[in-house]
């Protein structure tokens, strides 16, 4: 059987980066965290891959690494809360296919236009959020206000979004999963899972125990 | 949840903004799971939240870049060969290795002497027979009951307030969101942003009790996570010194705060508990010479007075003897008359 080569890689980084990727936010809520997750995990592919039964779909392995290593990096930075990951409801694998094109766009539109509905102090602030990634405090800094009030106005940017989105939402929100993952059942994740079915500990066990 | 709407909104959105500090989110969580409405607006940002980083990540992402990246990542891999030469030339520097070791043992117990040395001192305040109120530090003050110990650093470091206390106190802290303050009393840890409360964790009692009476506080079993309870103002909450799970009831207790105020109400209150009460307010053991005594019910009320004229009042009441005791007072009924 042919083992992956360089050309395999891009094909299947091309194809599954960006549903990694926000699959991985919904986790660890950072972007560039996410990112350097989602390449971590292609590192670790990449490194494999003379181990790896080619029989195997890839991209359950890749999904599981990526959940695996957010829930890592939220147990080490004492972030992880099963409480809110379970009522956040977050899929349990990354997408297969790229969702509805039409819908996503519209979608897009509706952000576009809720955001460009904010307050002009109120967007201004979420936009250094959103588009450069800066932290509450780097905001501060850069406008010269408190951090508090910069938490007021990205609090307020939520709920404006929320209201202008909701009715949109629920259909949006439909994804196809690519495979069928229990949310916290591995041996690499942080503890606590006593409320899980026996099974889904065991299945999960076998697939990271073949792949590590 | 009028008061606290604006609070936890805020902490909501630091969490999906990637703000919340790990003591936030698990405040956060117990808050969530305190009301089913609570968890229901939490739900409802998850939504509005997943939608917003989706469509980012899609917007934002340059997948030439972020492959150009991986590429440059995996050139520089070493293969599994380099990696056992590598192990082989740091051998070659053994004897430097072991200098360096020789130097590192030396300092570390320099270091830590170096630390122990420099660190604030710890101020312990024991309150004698009479209640002390304090000031800690931050401005927040602390009434500490007669036998209490408060333990407190000369001046707060670092992220936190941290206080420890054996025995009973009154907590009125100010507010400072950036530096919670954090009390440990036997099993129970306490979080604050700033607030009024009351703790009671005298040592060897199997329960230890936190009364809320504005703000709000987080109250955990130990240092476990898992074990925690939300507190809203008019709480009190139980913590056994064995079971983890901790009681959250409304607080019935009107004297609660007796030992503090010597404000006390009695309301048809038997003998029995009216002396217990006693006891545990003033310091001084008020003991019932008889068994029949313990039924007698007392409605009164009392506004800061010595233990003797409350004493008074109650004999006078129910037509009872006060004899003192070495170490007290002992309540009897009359002698039946002749």
């Amino acid at each position: 059987m042919d083992h992956l080569d360089e050309k395999g890689l891009e094909g299947l980084f091309r194809t599954h980066y960006t549903g990694l990727c926000r699959f991985a936010i919904g986790f660890v809520k950072d972007e560039e965290a996410a990112r350097e997750i989602v390449q971590e995990a292609f590192v670790n592919l990449w490194e494999k891959r003379h181990t790896i039964d080619p029989a195997r779909p890839v991209r359950t392995y890749l999904s599981t690494s990526v959940r695996n290593r957010c829930l890592n990096y939220l147990r080490d930075t004492r972030k992880f809360s099963a409480g809110l990951l379970e009522i956040e409801d977050l899929p349990a694998g990354a997408l297969v296919h790229q969702p509805d094109r039409v819908a996503e766009k519209e979608l897009h539109q509706r952000i576009t236009s809720a955001i460009g509905s904010l307050p002009d102090k109120c967007r201004e602030v979420f936009l250094l959020s959103r588009e450069q990634n800066l932290r509450y405090s780097e905001i501060a800094e850069r406008l010269q206000i408190s951090v508090k009030t910069v938490e007021t106005q990205m609090t307020k940017a939520l709920q404006h979004l929320r209201r202008h989105l909701s009715d949109y939402l629920p259909l949006m929100l439909l994804p196809a999963v690519l495979s069928w993952l229990p949310l916290f059942s591995s041996p690499c994740c942080p503890a606590n899972f006593s409320s899980l079915p026996q099974g889904m500990i065991h299945f999960m066990c076998t697939i990271t125990g073949i792949l590590s | 949840m009028k008061p606290d709407d604006t609070y936890y909104n805020d902490l909501i959105s630091r969490y999906y903004f990637g703000e919340a500090s790990p003591e936030e989110i698990r405040e956060l969580e117990l808050w969530v799971k305190a009301d089913p409405s609570h968890e229901e607006l939490f739900s409802g940002y998850a939504k509005t939240w997943k939608a917003l980083a989706g469509d980012r990540i899609e917007a934002h992402t340059d997948l030439d870049r972020e492959w150009d990246r991986l590429k440059a990542r995996i050139s520089t891999l070493p293969e599994t060969r380099e990696a056992r030469t590598s192990v082989t030339s740091l051998l070659v520097f053994r004897p430097v290795l072991r200098v360096a070791a020789a130097i590192l043992l030396l300092l570390i117990p320099a270091w830590f002497l170096f630390r122990y040395m420099s660190h604030p001192a710890d101020k312990v305040l024991t309150a004698g027979r009479e209640m002390v109120e304090c000031t800690l530090p931050d401005g927040s003050s602390v009434t500490l009951d007669a036998g209490s110990t408060l333990t407190f650093p000369t001046h707060f470091t670092g992220a936190f307030r941290k206080v420890s206390l054996r025995g009973q106190a009154w907590f009125e802290v100010v507010h400072d969101r950036s530096h919670p303050f954090l009390l440990s009393a036997g099993n129970t840890r306490i979080r604050v942003v700033g607030t009024t409360f009351s703790v009671n964790a005298i040592p060897g009692k199997s329960t230890q009790e936190v009364v809320l009476a504005t703000g709000m506080v987080s109250v955990f079993y130990s240092d476990d996570p898992a074990h925690g309870a939300y507190m809203q103002p008019g709480d009190r909450a139980g913590i056994s010194t064995r079971n983890p799970a901790i009681r959250v009831t409304k607080n019935d207790d009107v004297n609660f705060l007796a030992w503090k105020t010597r404000h006390i109400l009695f309301d048809a209150t038997s003998l029995e508990e009216a002396t217990s009460l006693l006891t545990r307010v003033y310091h001084v053991p008020v003991t019932l010479a008889s068994a029949e005594l313990k039924s007698y019910r007392i409605t009164a009320t009392f506004e800061g007075q010595t233990l003797e004229s409350v004493l008074n009042v109650l004999a006078a009441t129910l037509d009872l003897r006060i004899t003192g005791t070495a170490a007290g007072y002992e309540l009897s009924g009359m002698a039946p008359r002749p």
